[in-house]
């Protein structure tokens, strides 16, 4: 009996733990009204799910740690503890099965809730950020970018740890698992030990009923025969104890083996036999009362023969819940047994797979530290030759500095010098534009952009041909070609021959081209030089049409010129012929007035007829002089080459009748050879000469000097005099024609001999001037064109003097 | 009348006649002098024609003084004519002017005049020129046979 007594002390205990102080809710296994199927089928599913949740956050951890690079931390924290709370309340579905701990359940889900909330609030605000996180495609851009980075990081990843890690990992997992299978053994254990627990307990109670039911038949038949043997009513109070207490019994009995149909089957006939002993002595205890103290013997045979059968049958039943309970024990025991070893088995593996995890981390920590350690040294080694390249650098830079100012120096000076030069082209008045060999501007300058009436940048790029009429494409696109490749550098203005632009507003002009090539780079650049030339050919026009109508004027002219040359030499002719006729006239019959009548005539009258015949003399000689003058400029030269020394000496030969009586110093000194009119130059002799001697004429001798001398360069023949000279205040009336500077008494003369010499000398394309003094002689000079080139060399054999 | 004429004096001026017929009156010249006042005249006296047809070629003048500026038919116009002409060319003709125009001169000569002479102003010049002119053509110069020329202008026709 004591064993009965442990047993429910330690289902009460079970029970009181478990109930965690609610012990009056039933555990949730009765809404599964303890199925197995759906028992199982919920407490796995429940415990799988745990499992899952319980590895979520793990990975979650693992995934947080390895990727720092991730943002949101504290989200992902608050989604390990939801999955965590959420497993947690799966793990308290399994235990509320057996165990009626729903106010610890309601905790877990309350805090399971408050997670979830809190979560939910955290990701609303996240969501646009989560957005903006870069795409996907995005990624493996960056992804491929980093490529070599990624690279050397595999590298460094392939190394041992990784696989280390991940056997931490699923050591750590597989821990978790079988730590939660170890206390889902313990569990189920405990669980079994509160079935077993209550199963005692009821088979107690059964046992218990049985024997009161035993002591209650028993009493019954006992009560029932002493009655009927002493008659004493005594023996009655057992019997109607019994009779009494067995009701109730048998229906706790009824109630207790309910769920067992055998040992049903035997309290229904333990009803039967109950009943049967109990009528038995209900007849004795009636027979008693009939007949007194009659015993009926075979009546008593037959109670104690039914309650024979009733002991027979509680030891029947009372045997059958024996073997029941040893056999749920063993049963128990063997569920026991299985668990222990679990719960053994799965603590060593556990602890098993923590060490070789805890080693395994060890060994990482070690190689981390290994890692760090030679990370450092390398950093050590990696400072030094910082430290050293650094300084290197120092030296690079400090010379890189250098050759930066040099070079900004040099720049600034080329910007200068492209400013310029830019200036330059900018201001150019001819239109500037650069091509490359596809004909593409690539610069053009403000004249052009004045000349073609389009903005730079609205042509950069373009084909130039754009500016060229449809008519001259073809050809300069074969030019362009064409001078690309004979090498040519440059091409003069106009050398591409009449062209024309058209401007912006389709308007045609001429232009001059003129075109250069550089080579920039692998480039061959094309600057074509551009001149609007429509003035010029306006110009040029009115330049054409003004000489025509110059040639006209000059055809007209020409012709009024000949035609009063034509007059002029008419009237020199009648001149000639028939002015001299009257002066014959008269001096002819002045003279043979005097000569057949003089002696009849007065000495006055005589002295008139004189100055008749004189005048008439002067005025023929005036004549012939005038017409000499007039000869010269009419006549055209007839020129050869003629010694000027022998003009002179056949001049000076000529005039010698002159000079008899007179005192007379010739210096003529060797003249050249020149080429001239002789005729018109001997006239020059002549009348100088002639002169020369008239004005010497009161000097004694009479000095006459005629030579060559240089006079600013150029060569110039003089004809020079110690005569009585005159002031050079009239010497510009000199050679002007009938212009005199002595009285006709004094010297005679008519005023055109020196107009006849300038006249022949500028004739030759010389000049003639005077030096002269009054009293003092006078020098003439005069040039000639000839007189430069003068053939001295011929100068020698020109021969003697005068 | 006119049959041995020694000087033809072509001039239409009758001062220059007179001045020029004093002059060769002077130098003892005057003897056989025949004067004619223009161009035509002295075409028509030359060439036998005309009121002078009734003299001869055999018998030309020894010298013809000629002026240029002549009425109707100019002396230059004259000379050419005689000298073009083989009946009359060996008959010297001296041209006896005012003018001593280059282009007269030179037009002269070309024509085949024997002599160019220019009439001084100076009377006294000009009788000089007239004397020496008259001596030399009337005794100084050897003129051909008359019949030989007319021989030669046949010949020559």
């Amino acid at each position: 009996m004591n064993s009965w007594i442990d047993l429910q002390l330690a289902a009460q205990t079970v029970a009181t733990f478990t109930g965690a102080g609610l012990p009056d809710f039933m555990p949730h296994g009765y809404c599964f009204l303890w199925d197995p199927l759906v028992l199982w089928l919920n407490v796995i599913s429940d415990a799988l799910i745990v499992v899952a949740y319980y590895a979520i956050p793990i990975a979650l951890i693992y995934l947080v740690r390895k990727r720092r690079d991730l943002p949101f931390h504290s989200i992902f924290w608050m989604f390990g503890l939801f999955i965590v709370g959420c497993g947690t309340t799966h793990l308290m579905e399994v235990w509320t099965v057996w165990h009626a701990s729903y106010l610890l359940a309601g905790a877990v889900k309350a805090f399971t809730a408050a997670v979830s909330v809190v979560t939910a609030l955290m990701l609303i605000p996240l969501i646009p950020k989560a957005i903006t996180l870069p795409s996907l495609t995005s990624l493996q851009a960056i992804n491929h970018q980093s490529a070599e980075g990624l690279a050397a990081y595999r590298k460094f990843e392939a190394s041992p740890e990784l696989p280390a890690q991940r056997r931490v990992v699923i050591g750590l997992v597989v821990a978790v698992v079988l730590t939660c299978f170890v206390s889902l053994a313990f569990w189920y254990s405990a669980a079994l030990s509160s079935a077993e627990a209550d199963m005692v307990a009821h088979t107690g109670v059964v046992l218990n009923t049985l024997t009161e039911s035993a002591k209650d038949v028993v009493d019954e038949e006992t009560g029932a025969r002493g009655f009927a043997l002493t008659a004493q009513e005594v023996f009655l109070e057992p019997y109607r104890a019994g009779q009494g207490k067995l009701a109730a019994n048998m229906a706790q009995l009824e109630h207790l083996v309910q769920d067992n149909p055998a040992q049903e089957r035997r309290v229904q006939r333990l009803k039967l036999q109950i009943n049967s002993a109990d009528q038995v002595a209900t007849q004795i205890v009636a027979r008693q009362r009939k007949s007194h103290a009659a015993v009926d013997i075979p009546l008593l045979r037959e109670g104690k023969k039914c309650v024979d059968a009733v002991r027979s049958t509680i030891q029947e039943m009372q045997n059958e819940e024996a073997r029941l309970l040893a056999e749920r024990s063993e049963k128990t025991n063997r569920a026991r047994r299985l668990t222990k070893v679990s719960v053994i088995l799965g603590t060593i593996v556990g602890l098993g797979i923590l060490s070789l995890t805890w080693l395994s981390l060890r060994r990482q920590i070690e190689l981390a530290g290994m890692a760090r350690a030679q990370v450092s040294r390398f950093n050590i080694e990696l400072e030094q030759r910082v430290t050293e390249r650094t300084s290197e650098l120092e030296a690079i830079n400090q010379s890189l500095e250098k050759e930066v100012r040099a070079r900004a120096d040099a720049e600034r000076e080329v910007r200068e010098s492209q400013d310029r030069l830019s200036g330059v082209i900018g201001s150019a008045m001819d239109a500037i534009i650069t091509v490359d060999n596809r004909q593409q501007i690539m610069f053009f300058n403000a004249a052009a952009e004045r000349m073609f009436g389009c903005r730079a940048a609205e042509v950069i790029g373009e084909s130039v041909e754009r500016f060229l009429p449809e008519r001259f494409r073809a050809r300069h696109s074969q030019h362009i070609q064409r001078f690309g490749e004979t090498g040519e550098t440059s091409r003069a203005m106009g050398a591409l021959g009449p062209i024309c632009g058209v401007r912006s507003d389709g308007e045609e002009f001429p232009i001059e081209a003129s075109i250069s090539q550089v080579t920039a780079g692998a480039k061959k650049l094309f600057t074509v030089i551009l001149r609007d030339i429509t003035q010029r050919k306006n110009d040029e026009q009115e330049i054409r049409r003004l000489n025509e109508d110059l040639e006209l004027r000059v055809v007209q002219r020409t012709a009024e010129l000949q035609a009063a040359n034509k007059e002029l030499e008419a009237f020199t002719y009648s001149v000639s012929h028939d002015l001299r006729a009257p002066l014959r006239h008269i001096n002819g019959f002045t003279r043979i007035l005097v000569e057949d009548f003089g002696t009849s005539l007065p000495e006055e009258a005589q002295q008139h007829l004189k100055r008749i015949e004189q005048g008439t003399n002067r005025m023929g000689r005036l004549v012939d002089e005038l017409l000499g003058l007039t000869r010269v400029g009419r006549q055209s030269l007839a020129l050869q080459v003629t010694g000027l020394s022998s003009i002179v000496r056949e001049v000076v030969a000529m005039l010698e009748p002159e000079i008899e009586g007179r005192q007379v110093e010739w210096k003529v000194a060797q003249l050249p050879f020149v080429e001239c009119d002789p005729t018109l130059i001997r006239q020059v002799f002549q009348n100088l000469i002639s002169n020369a001697l008239k004005y010497s004429r009161p000097r004694s001798p009479a000095v006459i000097e005629i030579g060559q001398i240089e006079n600013k360069g150029e060569q110039a023949i003089f004809v020079r005099d110690n005569g009585v000279g005159f002031s050079m205040k009239y010497v510009d009336k000199l050679f002007g024609v009938f212009q005199r500077l002595h009285r006709s008494e004094d010297f005679e003369g008519t005023g055109v001999g020196l107009a006849t010499v300038q006249r022949i000398i500028q004739k030759h394309g010389g000049r003639v001037w005077v030096e002269a003094e009054l009293d003092r002689g006078a020098t003439f000079y005069f040039t000639l064109s000839s007189l430069g080139r003068a053939v001295t060399g011929s100068a020698a054999t020109a021969g003697g003097q005068a | 009348m006119n049959a041995n004429v020694d000087i033809l004096l072509v001039e239409d001026s009758q001062d220059d006649i007179d001045l020029a017929l004093h002059a060769l009156r002077q130098g003892k010249l005057a003897n056989s002098i025949f004067v004619v006042r223009d161009g035509e005249e002295a075409m028509d006296f030359l060439f036998c024609r005309g009121e002078f047809a009734g003299r001869s070629f055999d018998h030309p003048p020894k010298v013809v003084l000629l002026d240029l500026k002549l009425p109707k038919v100019d002396g230059m116009q004259v000379l050419k004519q005689v000298k073009n002409d083989p009946r009359t060319r060996t008959i010297p003709v001296v041209i006896m002017t005012s003018s001593k125009e280059e282009r007269d001169l030179v037009e002269s000569y070309g024509s085949g005049v024997n002599s160019y002479i220019q009439k001084p102003v100076d009377f006294e010049q000009f009788r000089g020129t007239v004397k020496t002119l008259g001596m030399y053509w009337m005794v100084v110069n050897q003129p051909p046979l008359s019949h030989e020329v007319r021989q030669a202008a046949a010949h020559e026709r």
